[in-house]
């Protein structure tokens, strides 16, 4: 039995011992696990984002450009250029941009030939052959061309390439076109690549503005081409992982949206030293430790998959659950063999011990005698009552069997103090019966009691003690982590802020040794200056106070020893004492400062969206749709406070119906969620809005910005609706008054159409206001006829009023003089011209009369004239005869009288008397008598004239054949005696009044009798023909002619070529003159003198 | 010996004509005086044309002148005489019942010398012949050379 006994607690020390061990470093090792996944998991998710976000941006980017086209009439090639350049520059992962216009086989030539003359010479339309070299490309209903492409330079193989040609890329084409989506492919090579790397192309379709694409219908209808955006998948992700140093963190980027062959996208390996890492499979990667997340891009799912590489976990491998497995393992063996050292004195012990029982029952400390092997051989009540076991429970254990929760140093320390001094004093964790653990203080010693060594131990209890102990440690054991994490910066600040400890990293990126920082004061140095001191120091003097609660994380700038300053995110505990009173502040710390500038860099595109929406003068209101119906009010710009007059800023959170109550009962709620849901933009042109605070009248242009998110843009248009509003008030205005002019008025536009027309204006040329609003003066007849149309195209071409009047005989039967003044005036860009009519016929036909009355007193002036000359000439020239030969007469009277009284013998003067009596006094007269016959002739021809001027005419019908047989009969005895002939030839008819045609007949052919040449035998010829409405007679003699001088005055009155040898009056030429003026005919005559003479008539013919 | 200068009278009307001569004759005026009816006669006599009788070589002319005449008038003769030159020297005296102030100044400014209207008042006309007889011995024959024509 004995030796059993003897052995038993020896192999219990064993069993437990190495039991102990393991479980422990199960414990730490998969605590320390655990640790190492969520560090690992945090780090991967921050590197996700920021590739998202550069992602992000490259999309941005070409819905930028996608705008600028949609907001363009055309864009040239220049235009297009200048506008991307500026993008590629600050996207290192963008390949190209390009304009990829749909176009038609019949369009393909025009195409290509507009690209040569841009200067590009050997422009075709390209695709891959089937060894993969660009040719020509084959004849195709559609090609989609890349037409625009920017940088050229480096890719110059796509420039002509269509990309409709390419499987791939036709499906992302067709795909992208029905939806009106942004679309993606998967993974290509590139047409402008040599090198094996995978692109991947983004399409954002365009259509044809101002048109409906609801449908997919509408959509295939509409299409206009593409604007693409070329990206280099690994420049992207070199351009997104610039601003992450290197974690030693392996990351795949995978397409979840292609077959399962072309997944893999990208890899980037860790950069370990000295290692090449090859991408391993996915399955591989998901056995081990890995993170990953996925994401939209366009319409397709990528995913983001991050995984460590060896280096990393073997970097970040803790040594510390084997170093508790060895350790512990040791303990148990050292621990057995002292317990078979010791066993068998503990009986004697015990006896010893015995009669000190009293004593040591009194104290309040515990006692515990335990022999060499660890057996209990004496215990007082004190210590029963800290373990809670009875006395005679303990005696039956071994100290083993009380669970002292000794660590291994401990255990090793406490041997060897024993060793060596006898004693040891030492504090220990005790289990008690009911499992609570409790602090002890020991103070052990060895003692020699009937030769048998016993070890005496003195137990306190320091639980509570113990309990604020171990907070401490747990914190110092905490601080020791982050100290043992070499990228971060970890500080420990004393109550008054001076650094007590920091580490490595610390004081490395400070640019200080370690020592030389502690019990510096950390505000006043290396914290940026006023605020280290300002701010934050007072903050820490109140967080140390306990008067406010720490903030767990906080960003600051921290100072270098050269100056410059770098960005620290910061943790912070609190350092308490055993007492619990806070003693300093323990923090880490991470630089930022490389990862904000990241992130600004890739905030900058939303910055400047946000800037553009600052500086817009149009108002803004952003919206989110945060469930189907919840459209919720979520920014706004300045513009929109000034044009609302209103700080937006109180709608902020509240729902759309909310916020602007009265637009519950239009459509513009669901306009607004259309947009921000489905992107349907939408604008109107005159919203009228009004509550209590805002009122008027807005433009709005309302599209979405990101998914579920949209913008409203407005314009306030109130004052300019008030413009309107007056424009149609005097409209109205102006057109009452034209409806009720008796002008006309109307308006044509440049090609002639008559836009407006008052009713005066159709009143005057007979017709319907309808009638003329339907007419274009172009084809207006009586706008040719009268001259309108010139004048009307005059003034449009000048652009000066023109005023005429004008004869219009119109189309609608009326015969009016119209005056007419042509206005042309710009209205929006466009000539018109505006035409106020007056009918002043009445007038006009006063005028005429007046007119022609006047010409008639002319003439009848000029006839008088000529009668008044004449009178004072030819009547005067027979008085001066009957006046001076009656004086001879006289004179010839006297001489006989006195010859008489003279001389009383008559015969005497007989010869005297003589010639008196038979020549002078006959000789004056015979002058006497002439003059009074001439005078008499002269005044009865006066007479003839006038009493032609007054006489009534009859006009009918005459049939000249007949008159003039009737004339030459009548001529017949002079012709005859002088041996004239006649010839008349056929005559055509006239009108006039009988009587006096035949006086002119009769007059002509009297001259020409009268004035034929006797030296050689008379011809006269009558003939006549038709000349239009006009019957024209010819007189023709051979006569002895009129030289040219005369020719204007033979029509005089009392005009006589020869008075002496010819008798007349002077009159008939005079007389026929008047006669065929009366007839509204014409009489003239050639001649030639010696040769004869043509005197014609013409007379209207019917 | 100096040939006395020869008066031309160119009147249509006969009966002027007559009055004229006597007048004159009774004024004084000595010479010859020649009579024709219209224009034309007399132009064929300055220019030496026709049948009849020529203007002689060495005799001085005075051209007295009607204006209304038939065939040719007193104006056609005025234009032909001043434009020949010859006979441009030849001193023209109008004598015309018309007293046209605007035919007047016509024929001075064609380079007529004196214009004279035939008045038809009781005795005026006898007086203002008498007085161109006057004005033709005193003022015209005398600055007549035998030279001109």
């Amino acid at each position: 039995m004995k030796p059993l006994r003897h052995y038993l607690p020896l192999a219990i020390t064993f069993a437990i011992g190495i039991l102990v061990s393991f479980i422990l470093f199960a414990i730490v090792n998969k605590w320390e696990n655990e640790k190492q996944r969520i560090e690992f998991e945090s780090r991967a998710a921050r590197y996700a984002h920021i590739v998202q976000h550069t992602i992000h941006d490259y999309v941005e980017s070409l819905n930028y450009i996608g705008d600028f086209f949609n907001n363009s009439e055309q864009v040239t090639r220049e235009e297009f250029s200048s506008f991307v350049l500026h993008a590629i520059a600050r996207h290192p992962g963008i390949q190209a941009f390009s304009w990829n216009p749909l176009i038609r086989n019949s369009e393909r030539a025009y195409y290509e030939s507009l690209a040569r003359e841009d200067g590009f010479e050997n422009f075709m339309f390209t695709e891959h052959a089937d060894d993969q070299k660009l040719v020509r490309a084959g004849q195709r209903e559609e090609y989609v061309i890349v037409y625009y492409i920017e940088p050229l330079e480096t890719n110059k193989p796509a420039f002509g390439y269509d990309i409709a040609s390419n499987p791939i890329r036709l499906k992302a084409i067709n795909k992208s076109f029905d939806t009106g989506n942004l679309s993606a492919t998967e993974r290509i090579t590139l047409v402008q690549e040599t090198e094996e790397q995978y692109g991947v192309l983004l399409l954002l379709p365009l259509y044809e503005r101002k048109v409906s694409l609801k449908t997919t219908e509408d959509r295939r209808k509409h299409r206009k081409g593409f604007v693409v955006e070329v990206l280099h998948i690994s420049d992207i992700m070199e351009d997104a992982m610039k601003h992450i140093s290197n974690q030693r963190i392996d990351m795949y980027l995978y397409d979840l949206s292609a077959d399962e062959t072309n997944q893999f996208l990208f890899f980037r390996p860790s950069h370990t030293p000295g290692i090449t890492t090859q991408p391993q499979k996915i399955d591989d990667i998901q056995k081990g430790l890995y993170w990953s997340t996925e994401f939209d891009l366009a319409d397709r799912q990528w995913q983001l998959l991050f995984s460590p590489s060896s280096f990393y976990l073997k970097s970040r491998t803790s040594w510390q659950p084997w170093f508790v497995l060895t350790g512990s393992l040791l303990l148990t063996f050292m621990l057995a063999s002292y317990i078979s050292r010791t066993s068998k004195y503990t009986a004697n012990v015990k006896k010893q011990l015995h009669k000190n029982k009293l004593i040591l029952e009194t104290t309040m400390e515990g006692f515990i005698l335990v022999d060499t092997l660890g057996n209990i051989v004496d215990v007082n009540s004190s210590y029963c009552g800290m373990s809670g076991y009875t006395r005679e429970e303990l005696l039956k254990k071994n100290l083993r069997e009380i669970d002292l929760l000794l660590s291994s140093e401990e255990v090793e320390h406490l041997i060897k103090k024993m060793v060596e001094q006898g004693r040891d004093h030492f504090e220990t964790k005790h289990k008690c019966k009911n499992g609570s653990i409790i602090d002890l203080d020991v103070s052990v010693s060895i003692m020699k009691l009937e030769e048998t060594h016993f070890v005496a131990a003195f137990i306190r209890n320091i639980s509570d003690r113990k309990r604020i102990m171990r907070e401490y440690e747990l914190e110092r054991k905490k601080a020791q982590q982050y100290l043992d994490t070499v990228e971060t910066i970890i500080v420990s600040l004393d109550k008054e802020g001076a650094i007590t400890m920091i580490n490595r990293k610390g004081f490395e990126l400070l640019g200080y040794k370690g020592d030389e920082m502690i019990g510096k004061n950390w505000f006043k140095i290396f914290l940026p200056q006023p605020e280290g001191l300002d701010h934050v120091y007072p903050y820490f003097k109140q967080l140390i106070a306990g008067k406010v609660k720490s903030k767990e994380y906080f960003e600051n700038y921290i100072v270098l020893r050269d100056g410059t300053q770098r960005l620290i995110a910061w943790h912070n505990v609190l350092l308490r004492n055993e007492e619990g009173h806070i003693i300093g502040t323990l923090s880490s710390g991470d630089d930022i400062t490389e990862r904000r500038k990241a992130e600004e860099a890739l905030m900058e595109s939303e910055y400047r969206f946000r800037s553009v929406v600052e500086s817009s003068p149009m108002g803004m209101h952003m919206y989110h749709l945060e469930s189907e119906n919840s459209l919720v009010f979520t920014g706004f710009n300045n513009a929109a406070d000034q044009i609302l007059g209103v700080d937006n800023s109180q709608f902020i959170g509240r729902t759309i119906e909310e916020a602007f109550p009265p637009l519950s009962a239009t459509e513009i709620p669901e306009r607004y969620r259309r947009a921000a849901g489905q992107g349907e933009s939408w604008m109107a042109d005159q919203i009228s809005y009004e509550d209590e605070q805002i009122s008027g009248a807005f433009q709005v242009h309302v599209f979405q910005t990101q998914p579920n998110k949209m913008v409203a843009m407005f314009l306030d248009i109130t004052e300019k609706k008030k413009v309107e509003n007056r424009l149609e008030e005097s409209e109205r205005r102006y057109r009452n008054i034209t409806d009720h002019s008796s002008f006309g008025i109307s308006t044509y536009d440049e090609s002639g159409n008559c836009v407006v027309a008052n009713k005066a204006t159709a009143d005057i040329i007979g017709a319907t206001v309808e009638q003329v609003i339907a007419q274009n003066f172009y084809t207006i007849k009586s706008w040719q006829e009268s001259g309108m149309l010139d004048s009307a195209l005059d003034a449009l071409e000048s652009g000066r009023k023109i005023a005429k009047t004008f004869h219009v005989i119109s189309s609608f039967g009326r015969d009016v003089w119209i005056d007419c003044t042509f206005v042309p005036y710009y209205e929006k860009r466009k000539k018109f011209l505006l035409v106020i009519t007056e009918d002043v016929t009445r007038s006009k036909n006063a005028e005429e009369a007046q007119k022609q009355l006047t010409e008639e007193l002319i003439i009848k002036n000029r006839e008088l004239e000529q009668v008044l000359y004449v009178t004072s000439h030819d009547l005067r020239s027979p008085l001066v005869n009957v006046e001076g030969y009656s004086r001879e007469l006289a004179h010839s009277l006297d001489e006989l009288m006195s010859l008489i009284e003279h001389e009383p013998d008559l015969s005497g003067i007989k010869e005297k008397i003589e010639p008196l009596i038979k020549k002078d006094i006959p000789g004056s007269l015979h002058y006497i008598q002439a003059s009074v016959l001439k005078m008499e002739t002269l005044i009865k021809g006066i007479l003839k004239l006038s009493r032609l001027g007054r006489s009534e005419q009859k006009i009918e019908q005459i049939d000249m054949n007949e008159m003039m047989t009737g004339i030459i009969d009548t001529h017949r005895f002079r012709l005859d005696k002088l041996n004239i002939k006649t010839e008349v030839s056929d005559l055509p008819e006239c009108r006039g009044d009988s009587a006096q045609i035949n006086q002119v007949f009769s007059n002509l052919l009297d001259n020409a009798i009268k004035y034929s040449d006797a030296e050689r035998s008379g011809i006269i010829q009558i003939s006549g023909h038709r000349d239009g409405n006009q019957s024209v007679y010819c007189v023709e003699d051979n006569g002895i002619g009129i030289a040219p001088e005369h020719q204007d005055r033979i029509f005089e009155i009392f005009q006589q070529l020869a008075p002496r040898e010819i008798k007349g009056e002077g009159m008939g030429l005079t007389i026929a003159q008047r006669i065929i003026e009366k007839h509204h005919g014409r009489i003239w005559v050639e001649s030639e003198p010696g040769k004869g003479s043509r005197f014609y008539v013409s007379l209207p013919g019917e | 010996m100096k040939r006395e200068p020869v008066i031309i009278l160119a009147e249509d009307d006969d009966g002027h004509a007559g009055l004229i001569y006597k007048t004159l004759k009774r004024a004084g005026v000595n010479n010859d005086i020649l009579h024709f009816e219209d224009g034309n006669k007399l132009l064929n006599y300055l220019f030496r044309r026709g049948d009849d009788f020529y203007r002689e070589e060495g005799v001085s002319h005075i051209l007295l002148l009607d204006l209304r005449m038939p065939v040719v008038d007193g104006r056609e003769v005025i234009r032909q005489v001043k434009q020949d030159r010859e006979l441009q020297h030849i001193p023209i005296i109008v004598v015309s019942t018309t007293d046209d102030p605007a035919e007047i100044e016509n024929c001075y400014s064609m380079g007529c010398a004196k214009y004279i209207v035939k008045p038809i008042q009781h005795g005026e006309f006898t007086e203002v012949i008498t007085q161109l007889g006057h004005y033709l011995l005193e003022d015209v024959i005398p600055g007549l050379d035998a030279g001109d024509a």
